[in-house]
């Protein structure tokens, strides 16, 4: 065998071997030897009954009135707070993460209000004066996926207090 | 035990032609640079920062270890890319220049992976990987400026060129051969994750109405809801589907007449994934295809009609061409 074949095997050893023991055993550690990865995403397993709930931030500029507690979906472009959506800075399943925690009172809560609020601040500085959370919920199998009538309802708000500066 | 060897040797080394090494480069680099640009340009909040293992190697030289690439740094990485990148593209200093474009668009990909998210929805992860095959293989002797001013000195220097040029190479085929094996097993992961991990419950067709819902409540992609509506039943034979495409991938590498079936299966899935829940590296993975490009040309299904076309059209062009008296 010439030396660059020994070569081009070792190097194409590496690679298959390195991305092998990256994805066997399945778990979540693979994630860290990017970009060799384990593509476990969407790999969870539901049933009927089980119930989605996604978050979303939206700010509430300082000029405009409070909103109601319920928009229908697809009507969320006429009110006035505005969607923020991946716009943080803070990834999507990291931000529902932690959305979820913001309503809770105690240092959980505190942490996860102070992470999305200065994240706002950090985005569109002075421009907002409240941040709120939205949830909506979808239960599996029972709900219709092509029902108008979906709502986000008001999850949490909390002022901004000009937060700029979060750890 | 030799007839293994044997075996091993032929899928690895068997002379393949350095055009379709050539075509690959081009046609990946061209797509990283111009259509999949890396995420993040700007450094992300501080305390997000989760550095990826590769990204603290990378950042070594540049500071301690898990530092924080800082504005400058990120942008000299995006200059080095672009540089890299065209020098790749065109062919000069190939070897080089795709090593470092490999590296710079790792370097970038990498940044943006490192605020605590980390996925493969960029899609560039295995296009890097072909680029830095790539980068290992053989000579780039076709289709490059190496090659033009390697002949143009040549010329100078007063060499006859040899009559028959070299067209393939034992060493052409193992760059393509890591990247389709990395696709293979992005599939067979995908597919033993869900399994292993979600259970044969994976197929049950709820969960593929779960996973889609939850990005049409974020997103609103174009098919999302109208797909969610389908029957359960048919929702589980798609995820059957799925399932069988990412565990069954590896086929097409081993049985080369398989490949477009798997392709257009490819296509299918993707794109599918794109339109109901709008995400998903679809097009950056459909592009990673192009490595099975040997696979691609000679089982194209109307290879032979359009050939014997081509050959027709050419020879009837040939026959008319006004001749000088």
């Amino acid at each position: 065998m010439s030396p660059s074949k020994i070569f081009a095997a070792c190097v194409a050893s590496v690679f298959l071997l390195i991305q092998l023991y990256v994805i066997v055993p399945f778990g979540y550690t693979g994630k860290w030897y990017w970009p060799f990865v384990d593509y476990r995403m969407y790999a969870g397993s539901w049933h009927r009954g089980d119930v989605i709930e996604v978050y979303e931030a939206r700010g509430q500029p300082c000029d405009s009135v409070p909103q109601d507690e319920t928009v229908e979906a697809g009507g969320l472009r006429s009110q006035e707070a505005d969607r923020l959506g991946f716009e943080l800075g803070i990834g999507s399943s990291r931000f529902q993460t932690v959305a979820a925690r913001v309503k809770a009172e105690n240092a959980d809560g505190d942490e996860a209000r102070a992470t999305i609020g200065a994240a706002i601040e950090r985005r569109f500085p002075g421009h907002y004066c409240d941040a709120q959370i939205w949830l909506q919920s979808y239960t599996v199998g029972v709900d219709d996926p092509l029902d108008p009538s979906r709502h986000w309802n008001l999850f949490q708000a909390w002022p901004l207090a000009g937060v700029t500066d979060f750890r | 035990m030799r007839e293994l060897l044997r075996k091993l040797d032929r899928h690895w080394f068997a002379p393949a032609p350095l055009r379709d090494l050539a075509l690959v480069r081009i046609f990946l680099v061209g797509v990283v640079l111009f259509v999949f640009p890396p995420g993040r340009e700007q450094p992300g909040p501080g305390e997000l920062w989760t550095p990826l293992p590769v990204l603290k190697i990378m950042m070594l030289p540049f500071g301690e270890w898990g530092a924080q690439p800082q504005f400058m740094l990120l942008e000299a990485v995006h200059l080095v890319r672009w540089v890299s990148g065209v020098c790749a593209l065109v062919g000069l200093g190939t070897r080089a220049s795709l090593l470092c474009f490999a590296g710079s668009n790792t370097f970038l990909e990498a940044h943006s992976y490192s605020y605590g998210e980390i996925h493969h929805a960029g899609g560039g992860t295995l296009l890097y990987i072909a680029l830095f095959a790539l980068s290992l293989g053989p000579p780039h002797t076709r289709m490059s400026a190496d090659a033009f001013l390697l002949k143009m000195r040549a010329r100078a220097a007063g060499w006859r060129p040899p009559d028959r040029e070299v067209t393939e190479s034992e060493l052409a085929r193992w760059p393509l051969r890591v990247a389709q094996w990395c696709i293979a097993l992005a599939y067979i992961s995908a597919a033993l994750s869900k399994l292993g991990y979600g259970g044969l419950a994976w197929l049950n067709g709820y969960t593929l109405e779960r996973h889609v819902m939850g990005d049409v409540m974020l997103k609103e992609p174009l098919l999302g809801r109208w797909f969610a509506a389908l029957p359960t039943i048919a929702l589980s034979a798609i995820s059957i589907a799925t399932v069988a495409f990412e565990s069954f991938f590896s086929l097409a590498i081993l049985y080369p007449w398989l490949i477009w079936p798997f392709v257009v299966g490819g296509l299918a899935v993707h794109t599918g994934i794109y339109l109901t829940q709008g995400v998903g590296p679809f097009l950056p993975l459909v592009c990673t295809y192009v490595v099975f490009i040997e696979s691609l040309r000679t089982t194209f299904p109307f290879r032979h009609g359009l050939w014997a076309r081509y050959d027709g059209a050419k020879a009837r062009l040939l026959r008319n061409w006004p001749r000088p008296d």
